[in-house]
Parts: C-alpha cells; sequence; structure tokens
C-alpha cells in the first residue's frame, strides 16, 4: 500500500463531518428550559401565583373518611394532609390518604365517557353517553324490571339522592347495594344478636385502661386507621395496656404490648372464657342484667374453665390467668374485634362473643358505644349483593347502576355476580377506571375524582365531613350526582331537587362549615342491653376444634396499603414497602423459621401454597411472627386460595406449602430482621430509663448554630411502622418512583427507610420499627468526604445537599454509617399529567446526584420567610416537615434544639431518649425515644 | 510510519472530529434569537415595548407585575389589567390588535421568557423588593428596552456579590432548592 495516499475518499471525509456536526446539534438538546409565559387572562381575585392556598376536604379512599386539607398551587392539588378540625384524623392522614394525589393526576384515570363496542370500550362524547344511560333505564322501567344501584359506602347526601333517584323513577328507594369489601359484616351480624341492633359500634380505644384485640388489626384494615393509631397513642402513653390475641405478629399485635398466639379457630374459646371469669368476678356489668340472663350464662359459659380454654387454644393457663386479671383488673377495659386475622368458622358467634365479654366488663356505654343512627335515605336498610345475583339470575333486574365499586376485581369471590351480571341488559358504571367490573359495562360514565367533587360522608353519627372540589377537573368527568340528576331530568322524572349535585350539598352547609371542613356534634349514645337470647348459638364443641394433622392454617395479613382487597391501581402504594415484610411490588407468603427449616425455604425463594380452592406462588419470607402451624398471605394474593369466601374471612385449614426450588424476584428492602447487638431500636422495660452515656471528645472544630438547630425526636412508643411519613415525603419531596426491578437492586429513592426488627425468641418474637431517615449530624461522615462541597453542614444544623454541585462520586453515601443517602441512578420522568402533581418548592433532582432527607428544608425556608413578612417570631410548631404532619401516632416531632421549651428539646432531655450509633460520635440532630416494653414473663 | 498507524491515524482524525463536534455542543451555550421589535409572544402577533410603557409614560414596575411584594414570584400582568388601558387606547397598533383578539377569545399572550433561572433555584421576588432592592438592579433598565434581554449574566457570583454587599445570607440552601 502506498503510505502518503490516504485510504479516506471525499465522500468518506464529507460524511463524517456533517454525522459529527449532526451529533453536536444533538448535544444542544439540552434540559427544557420553560419558554414561555402565561399569565391569567382574567385572573382570580384570591390566588396569588406562587402562593399556596389550602382547602378543607375529605378523604374518600376509604370509608372512614378521614378530614383532609388539599395545598393548591397555581390551581393544582400538590400535597395532601390532614384536618386538624376533623375529629377523625385531627390533622394526620394514613399511608393512602398521603398517595390518593396520584389517582388524581394517573394517566389512567378514565377521562371521557365510552360505550361498549365490539371492539370493545370506545371513547364517546358526554351527550351521545347519557343518550344511552337515558335508553338502559327507560327499557327497564318499560320493561317493569328492576334498577338497582350499586354503590360504594355513600353516608352522606349522595346516599340519599340515590334513594331519591330510585323513588322518582318509580323504583324502590331500597334497591342499593352497598358494597365494602373491608366492612366487618360480622361485627354487625353480632351486634343484632347481642343486642337487637343493626349496626356498627363506637370503640373508644383513647378511653380504655386495657385493650383486648381479638385478632383485629385496627391499625390496618379495621374502619379508621389513623384515628386508631393516635387512640392507642394516646392511651399508651397514658398508661394503657394492649394485648393482641390472633395467629400472626400483625402491624398492631407488634404495637401492642403483649401479644397472645391461640391456636386459629379458638378464639372463640378464650373470649369465652375470659367471659367466664367477669361473670364470676362480678362487677356493674353482671349486677346490670337480669337475673334470668345472669343465670342463663352460667350455664352457657360454665364448661369455658380456663384449663379447657388452656387446651383447646394451646395458651398457657398462667398467660389466660394473667391475662384475665389484667383486662378484668384494669378499668375502664376495652375488647375489640373480631378483625379479619381471627375470622374461623363463625365469626358472628365469635363478634357476638366479643359483645358478651364487653358486656360483663362493664363497658357497654363506656369504651363501647351506640350511638342513635340517623335518619337520613342514605340510612335506611338496603339490598345486600347475594339478593342482586339472584334477582338479576332471574331476569329481573333491568338496569344497574355502579358507582365506585368492583365486585368483579375480587377473583372468584363473587362468582355468582359476575355470572348474574350477563343478565342485565344495561349496566352503567360511574367510577374512575376501566376496572374489572367496568370492562362489563354497556356504557361508562367518568365520575369526578374526590379531590374534584362535592359531597359529604358521616363515618359515624355527628360527624359529617364536607368535601369540596379543590381545583377544576384535569379530565372531562362529570360529578355522579349531576349525571344522576341530569339523566333523570331527560326521562322527565319529578320530585328531585333542580340544578346540579353540588346544589344539593351546599343545600345543608354554610361557608363557615366548608372552611372548617365539616359539621361535628356530639352523638347522642342510646342504652344497649345484652337480648335474652344471647349467646344461644354456642355450640359445645366448636367445629374449629376439627384438625387437619400436618395441614397449615392460611390466614390473610391485612395491610392499609393493601386495604381494599385488591393491588393498588397507582404505583406509590407498591413502591412503598409492606411495613412487616418490606417487600414492595408483590405478595409474599409468611412462613415460620421451623416451618422453613423443614421444608428448605429461606426468605426470597418461590413456594407454591395450595389450598382446597387453588394454588398460588409466591415468594417466602420466613418470619417468626406467624404460627409455626400457620401460612400468612396479603389479602389480594389470597383470594384465590380462599375459594367462593365472601367475607373473604381471615382463616382457612388445610393449607399446604412446598417449595419451588428456585428464587422469587421480589423487592425486599430491609434485607434482615436482626439488629445484630447494634442496639438500633432501643426498648426501656416499664419506667426505667436508658443508661447514660458518656460524651465522646472530637477531633473537629464545633459547629456553630448562632440562632437554630433543627433536630427531630422520633418516639418509637408512638411510631407503629405505618408508613405514612413514607408516603408524604415522596409526594411531598417529588421522589421517583423506581419499580419492583430496580426496588429489587436496593435503588428505592425513599428518603425515610422504616428499618424493621424482629426481636426475642421465636416462641414470642416482637417486631420494632425505626423510621430511619438522614440524621443531619454535627460531625457528619457525610461533609468531610465530598469533592466538591455538594454537602455541608448549615448554620442552622442541617446537613444539607446542593445538587448541582454533586457530580455522583457517591462517596457520601459510601461513609454514611445510617445508609439513608440515595443516589439517581436514573431519570425518572413522570407520564403526564402525573408531572402536574410536582411539588415546585422542591427541584426535580436529574440522574448522577445523591439526594437524601433535607428535613423538609423549602417547608422551613417558606415558613421563616412567610415569618418575616409578618413580622413575627418563630415559634416551636410553626414548621413541620411532612413526616411529622402526617404521622397519625404523633411520633415524630420537629423543632429547635436551642430551645430548651420547644418538644424536641424536652424529648431530648427524656430519660428515654438515644440516637442512632452514638458510639461513631456523629452527634446526629435527630434523637429517638426508646419503645416501653413490659417485663413480661417468657 | 507503519501501516497500522497510518490506517489508526485516519480513525483518530474522524474520532476526534465528532468528539470536538459533540463536546462543543454541549460546551457553547445555545442562545435563543433576541428579538429586535418588542417582546415577542410566541405566536408573533403581540408585541410589547417597555420603553414606551415604562419608559415614555413611567408607569412603575409594579402597576403590572403586581405580584412582586405578594409572592416569590413578580408575575406578568394578565390580559385583563393590559386590556384595563387598551381597550381604549393605542387601538389603531397591530401589536394592541393582537392582544384584543387573544382576549376576545379568552386567551393570554405566550410572552417568550427572557430571563429565568434554573429549576433547582429558589428566588423570592418579595423578599428582594421588600429589602428596597430595585428592579432595575438585576433586571436592567428595562424603561430603556424595547426587547426585554437580559442586561445581567445571572450567574451565582452575581448573586452573591450583591448578597455579600448587603450582608444577606450567603447560606446555601436560602437559594439552592
Amino acid at each position: 500500500m502506498d503510505e502518503t495516499k490516504s485510504n479516506l475518499s471525499r465522500r468518506t471525509f464529507l460524511g463524517t463531518v456533517l454525522t459529527g456536526s449532526a451529533a453536536a446539534s444533538l448535544a444542544g438538546c439540552s434540559k427544557k428550559v420553560p419558554r414561555y409565559l402565561v399569565p391569567d387572562t382574567i385572573p382570580s381575585d384570591d390566588t396569588v401565583p406562587g402562593i399556596s392556598r389550602f382547602y378543607r376536604t375529605v378523604c374518600r379512599e376509604c370509608s372512614a373518611a378521614c378530614g383532609m386539607t388539599a395545598r393548591v398551587r397555581e390551581g393544582r392539588a400538590i400535597k395532601l394532609e390532614g384536618n386538624p378540625k376533623h375529629p377523625i384524623g385531627q390533622g394526620a392522614l394514613c399511608l393512602r390518604g398521603q398517595a390518593a394525589i396520584e389517582e388524581l393526576y394517573s394517566p389512567d384515570r378514565l377521562g371521557q365517557p365510552l360505550v361498549a363496542s365490539p371492539a370493545g370500550p370506545a371513547a364517546t362524547s358526554w351527550d351521545k353517553a347519557m343518550e344511552a344511560f337515558a335508553t338502559g333505564l327507560r327499557a327497564a322501567a318499560g320493561a317493569h324490571r328492576q334498577i338497582v344501584v350499586l354503590t360504594r359506602p355513600e353516608r352522606g347526601a349522595l346516599g340519599s339522592l340515590f334513594r331519591n333517584w330510585l323513588s322518582a323513577l318509580g323504583q324502590d328507594g331500597r334497591q342499593v347495594v352497598t358494597f365494602d369489601a373491608m366492612e366487618s359484616v360480622w361485627i354487625r351480624e353480632g351486634a343484632r344478636r347481642a343486642f337487637g341492633l343493626d349496626q356498627h359500634p363506637v370503640w373508644d380505644i383513647a378511653r380504655a385502661k386495657t385493650l383486648l384485640s381479638i385478632g383485629d388489626d385496627f391499625l390496618e384494615d379495621w374502619g379508621s386507621p389513623v384515628e386508631y393509631a393516635r387512640s392507642l397513642a394516646e392511651m399508651r402513653a397514658g398508661g394503657g395496656r394492649c394485648v393482641y390475641v390472633g395467629p400472626r405478629l400483625s402491624l398492631t399485635a407488634a404495637a401492642a404490648d403483649e401479644w397472645i398466639s391461640a391456636k386459629p379457630g379458638s378464639e372463640g374459646e378464650l373470649v369465652l372464657g375470659l367471659a367466664r371469669a367477669a361473670l364470676e368476678r362480678g362487677g356493674p356489668g353482671v349486677d346490670a342484667l337480669p337475673s334470668a340472663l345472669r343465670e342463663r350464662l352460667h350455664g352457657v359459659l360454665g364448661p369455658y374453665t380456663f384449663a379447657r380454654v388452656a387446651a383447646r387454644t394451646q395458651v398457657p393457663e398462667a398467660q389466660i390467668k394473667r391475662l384475665a386479671g389484667s383486662f378484668l383488673g384494669g378499668r375502664p377495659s376495652l375488647c375489640v374485634g373480631p378483625g379479619r386475622a381471627a375470622l374461623g368458622s363463625d365469626a358472628a358467634t365469635l363478634a357476638e362473643a366479643v359483645f358478651v365479654l364487653n358486656a360483663l366488663a362493664g363497658n357497654l356505654d363506656g369504651t363501647v358505644r351506640f350511638p342513635t343512627p340517623s335518619d337520613e335515605p342514605w340510612a335506611a336498610p338496603s339490598m345486600t349483593l347475594d339478593e342482586l345475583a339472584t334477582r338479576a339470575a332471574a331476569g329481573e333486574v333491568g338496569a344497574l347502576v355502579v358507582h365506585h365499586a368492583n365486585p368483579l376485581g375480587h377473583g372468584p369471590v363473587f362468582s355468582r355476580l359476575r355470572e348474574a351480571l350477563g343478565h342485565i341488559p344495561m349496566v352503567a358504571v360511574l367510577g374512575n377506571r376501566l376496572d374489572e367490573t367496568a370492562q362489563r359495562a354497556h356504557v361508562v360514565l367518568p365520575d369526578h375524582h374526590f379531590l374534584e367533587a362535592w359531597g359529604d360522608a358521616t363515618p359515624r353519627a355527628g360527624i359529617r365531613g364536607l368535601q369540596q372540589p379543590v381545583m377544576t377537573p384535569v379530565r372531562s368527568t362529570r360529578a355522579a350526582g349531576t349525571v344522576l340528576l341530569d339523566v333523570a331530568r331527560t326521562l322527565e322524572a319529578t320530585g328531585l331537587p333542580d340544578g346540579a349535585f353540588d346544589a344539593v350539598v351546599l343545600h345543608s352547609a354554610t361557608t363557615e362549615d366548608i372552611e372548617r371542613g365539616g359539621v361535628f356534634v356530639e352523638a347522642s349514645p342510646r342504652a344497649v342491653a345484652l337480648e335474652a337470647t344471647v349467646l344461644s348459638r354456642v355450640e359445645a364443641e366448636p367445629s374449629s376444634t376439627k384438625d387437619h394433622p400436618g395441614a397449615l392454617s392460611l390466614v390473610v395479613a391485612p395491610s392499609v396499603r393493601y386495604l381494599d382487597g385488591l393491588v393498588p391501581r397507582g404505583e406509590l402504594l407498591q413502591e412503598v414497602p409492606d411495613p412487616l415484610t418490606t417487600i414492595a411490588w408483590g405478595g409474599w407468603v409468611e412462613v415460620h423459621p421451623a416451618t422453613a427449616a423443614r421444608l428448605r425455604v429461606s426468605t426470597g425463594d418461590l413456594v407454591r401454597v395450595t389450598t382446597a380452592a387453588g394454588q398460588t406462588e409466591l415468594p417466602a419470607f420466613v418470619y417468626a411472627g406467624v404460627r409455626e402451624d400457620a401460612l400468612a398471605v396479603p389479602v389480594p394474593y389470597a383470594t384465590g386460595l380462599m375459594g367462593a369466601n365472601v367475607e373473604l374471612r381471615g382463616q382457612l385449614a388445610g393449607a399446604r406449602l412446598e417449595s419451588m426450588g428456585r428464587k422469587s424476584s421480589a423487592a425486599l428492602t430491609v434485607m434482615n430482621t436482626s439488629q445484630h447487638g447494634r442496639d438500633l431500636a432501643q426498648e426501656v422495660v416499664g419506667a426505667a430509663a436508658l443508661p447514660a452515656r458518656p460524651e465522646l471528645p472530637s477531633m473537629y472544630d464545633e459547629h456553630v448554630h448562632p440562632v437554630h438547630r433543627w433536630g427531630m425526636a422520633i418516639d418509637l412508643d408512638a411510631c407503629t411502622g405505618c408508613g405514612a411519613c413514607v408516603a408524604a415525603c415522596y409526594v411531598e419531596n417529588n421522589l421517583p418512583i423506581v419499580g419492583a426491578e430496580e426496588v429489587a437492586r436496593g435503588r428505592d429513592m425513599g428518603w425515610i427507610h422504616i428499618q424493621r426488627f424482629v426481636e426475642g425468641p421465636t416462641s414470642n418474637p416482637r417486631a420494632l420499627f425505626l423510621p430511619s431517615m438522614c440524621q443531619h449530624c454535627t460531625n457528619a461522615p457525610c461533609e468531610t468526604v465530598c469533592p466538591t462541597y455538594a454537602t455541608y453542614h448549615s448554620s442552622e444544623g442541617l446537613n444539607t445537599q446542593i445538587y448541582s454541585r454533586c457530580v455522583g462520586t457517591r462517596y457520601c453515601e459510601n461513609n454514611c454509617p445510617y445508609g439513608v443517602r440515595r443516589f439517581n441512578w436514573f431519570d425518572w420522568p413522570r407520564k403526564e399529567p402525573l408531572n402536574l402533581a410536582l411539588n415546585p418548592d422542591v427541584t426535580v433532582r436529574e440522574r448522577g446526584v445523591v439526594e437524601k432527607c433535607t428535613l423538609c428544608i423549602q417547608r422551613i425556608r417558606g415558613t421563616k420567610e412567610q415569618a418575616r413578612i409578618d413580622g413575627r417570631v418563630l415559634k416551636d410548631g410553626d414548621i413541620t416537615p411532612a413526616c411529622a404532619q402526617t404521622c397519625p401516632s404523633q411520633a415524630i416531632v420537629f423543632g429547635d434544639l436551642k430551645d430548651p421549651a420547644s418538644r424536641v428539646s424536652r424529648a431530648a432531655s427524656s430519660g428515654r431518649s438515644y440516637r442512632l450509633l452514638e458510639e461513631l460520635n456523629t452527634r446526629p440532630g435527630l434523637v429517638y425515644l426508646a419503645r416501653r416494653r413490659e417485663d413480661v414473663p417468657t | 510510519m507503519p501501516a497500522w498507524f497510518i490506517f489508526r491515524r485516519r480513525a483518530l482524525v474522524l474520532a476526534s472530529f465528532v468528539v470536538v463536534a459533540v463536546v462543543a455542543g454541549f460546551v457553547i451555550p445555545t442562545r435563543g434569537a433576541a428579538p429586535e421589535q418588542g417582546t415577542l409572544d410566541s405566536t408573533g402577533t403581540v408585541t410589547f415595548d417597555h420603553a414606551i410603557h415604562a419608559g415614555e409614560y413611567a408607569m412603575p414596575c409594579l402597576g403590572c407585575h403586581v405580584y412582586a411584594t405578594q409572592s416569590p414570584s413578580a408575575g406578568l400582568p394578565s390580559a385583563r389589567r393590559c386590556m384595563g388601558c387598551h381597550k381604549f387606547v393605542a387601538k389603531e397598533k397591530a401589536g394592541v390588535q393582537g392582544l384584543a383578539a387573544l382576549f376576545e377569545k379568552g386567551e393570554s399572550p405566550h410572552w417568550l421568557r427572557v430571563t429565568h433561572l434554573p429549576d433547582f433555584i429558589y428566588f423570592s421576588h418579595r423578599m428582594h423588593v421588600r429589602s428596597k432592592v430595585a428592579c432595575a438592579d438585576c433586571h436592567g433598565e428595562v424603561k430603556d428596552m424595547h426587547a426585554v434581554r437580559m442586561a445581567v449574566t445571572m450567574n451565582m457570583g452575581f448573586c452573591l456579590g450583591c448578597h455579600a454587599e448587603r450582608n444577606a445570607t450567603v447560606d446555601c440552601v436560602a437559594c439552592h432548592k
């Protein structure tokens, strides 16, 4: 080859240069800078751009209907908090309430009407959809068939409207089926048998001195998680004691002072044994009984001696005696339940027994109250789901209007209804999602999200929460109430209010009521007494004692994440891990260590659970907190195994477990259950104080905090591990959702991790929860190793992170002994319109930078600025980070450690206070208060 | 020279072209074209000339940018505020007619953004205006501009210079979100 002649042709040269230039111009595609500024055409009188407005409303994620406050910026809701003025919640929101903002902006939420077509649901206009709706209703009326409304619980104006609407169309107003997958229907049945009342009682947990839970996971799925969490914290802070009886160490059992693991199905024995002891002991509850009933109960309860109960429940007699002593001696007492975990074969009888125990212990009209029921139309009796299925199968139902109810989403459980739907000529759905039930619809008329709509909710007598729109609708949806009123007008029905649905709600609400968030009055209780026929169905030999030798009991594990029994539609609830197993994005089966050893299964292995109804494969989680003769599976993953179990009953005998011989892809966030002796989550026995720790010398210069030194105190005695703080942090700080695969790689971006440790012997384990976030150390190991000074100690005590300086060496992440720093491995752009939920006060971090808890610096900065403008001095409680604000147990307190009168300073000087990894002398700004534990003999 | 060096050298030259081009693309900042006559909206039909409004008629900044004392964001006048005068004033001008047409439709002009800070910076207009920082200190003599342009480069040094002078905070998190 000629060495001097180039191999490069002119064509190749030109092509290369042009490609290079194209590459260079591509580099100009940098981050999108907003190109336009668009002012309002006509500004709203009360909105100032850049300043937040707060609207009171009500959360509709579950039937607890906690008060809610929505923070709105430029007409968009960006953060949800509780409503301090609302008796339920009192300013707190649970995990679901915090995550509710996601559904508002979800691209998968229905945005326009649909009609059924041969090719599936087809988008259509509102006019056409309303026409189809009216035609279907007219046909049903014309054929003299029934129009039925199937709805989620609507205890308010909309519930009354359903009945009035049906009457106006010439139907029976009772043709309303209320579907609440999580309602404890057996409690109502128990109340009917015990007192002749078809009602749920009010359980006053805060007032009790001794609380006994019969499988009742009241921190999770039992009706009002926020209220009960706060009540439990109040109860325990006042010296109260809680005992949990059940087959599994649930979150509620972990928060209790003692877990009594009774043989699944034998809980009734225990309750009746305690009732017998109460009867024998006497007291005001017993004295109130008519003598004939007292005599009868002596006979019924006589056989339930402690010896027999001990034998049947497999609980040591000494423990039962101690329980009876503390429950009956520690008045006022309260027995709550039964919850799902304790439901064996006869749930209603167990509920009846719990009411009897409460009556004999003197709790009626005290910690157990029945308020006078409402006489509003929505409180009238309704049809059952079973009746609907029967009538539909018989061809009697001409139209079904489904409002936010998805029975078909629960798998084979409601198979009769699934079949019966085929016999209904028109199914109209007024909801938010094209879920399993909506897919069977003939017409879908999408409802507003609750943040866009008027409404009200009365979870119990005396509490009417008012719901108002906090922003204009994101999509082309219409209020369900207005749709019904409009279609009734088309059908020329009379007797309904004029105008739209908001007029119906506002008819009985003043501006003050709406600004307060509702109307709250004292409920008048009603006197209750035991029926003469109570406990007439108690069998001498309950069927639950039948043994399935060698087989395991399948227990349902409830949680706030999987509250309604369905896998959540949004991503945030799946990304925030389950508190006990710390598994995100998916299900699991909890296996006792002995069972696991026998089957050679370890955490993360794929196993198969088989019952008479079906089988499913799930990751195993080895957990001492489940009985050796039991397995626990979260609700949505258990529906296929429970068969046609309409009440999603908690226990099923005869389950088998086998290893599949390979690993699963479970996304576990906390890898082990042991503290390895590092004293991270500490406990104190009784009223003792933690031993004093010597102050260690430091070679660093002292940081000077001239004005404030911000810190937080986290009370492990109040913290239940619920995870509401985690969800609040995600929303407030624009945290990205990384998905199952990345979580499994340890790349989740949560700034707060709830570390979960299982302590104690396998025979009597305890679960401890430690919310861990950046400790804002004074001698921070992360600050000294950053090559670009991206992280430094502020003059107010915060360890700050400056994203624009960070180059992503991750040295800080490596050096942090608490493991709280997160690295952005990727960019996580949000699918529109989810980007509308971004908090404008917090920047969205790009890939390549490290981030961590900032103690909500945006709130600190914003509150300080507002205080300067208002000319006032900051006081304790003015600044509240998102986690502290939402905690239902008020376990997190933020404040100025330089102010000796602040709550956080007082907590720091408590005998229970300690700092994490104190021996490293990082001098954290966060203080933990040790969990109080009883010295219970094992 | 050995044959492999000649072949590699060609490849090396080609590669360095591409590398230099790409690097240059990142390093050389991209700038939008500065409009000549008045600040434009995205359709190019509405022009706003500060030299007329703030200069000739000496209208105060806060008269239109009303939120500057109340909010971190100074805001722009709403279309209704503009029409407050322009319903009667200068109706023959093409720019005003463009504005009136938009207002008729219930819309506002989409003004092309000139001054902006990165997303990770928190800047509060109200704190600065209340501290008697003149608008012109940062935005330049807008009353003399036909088309608004950035009179200063708003880099961190520019902000810190003034902060140091006036003993305002230099804490990073006061401004870095």
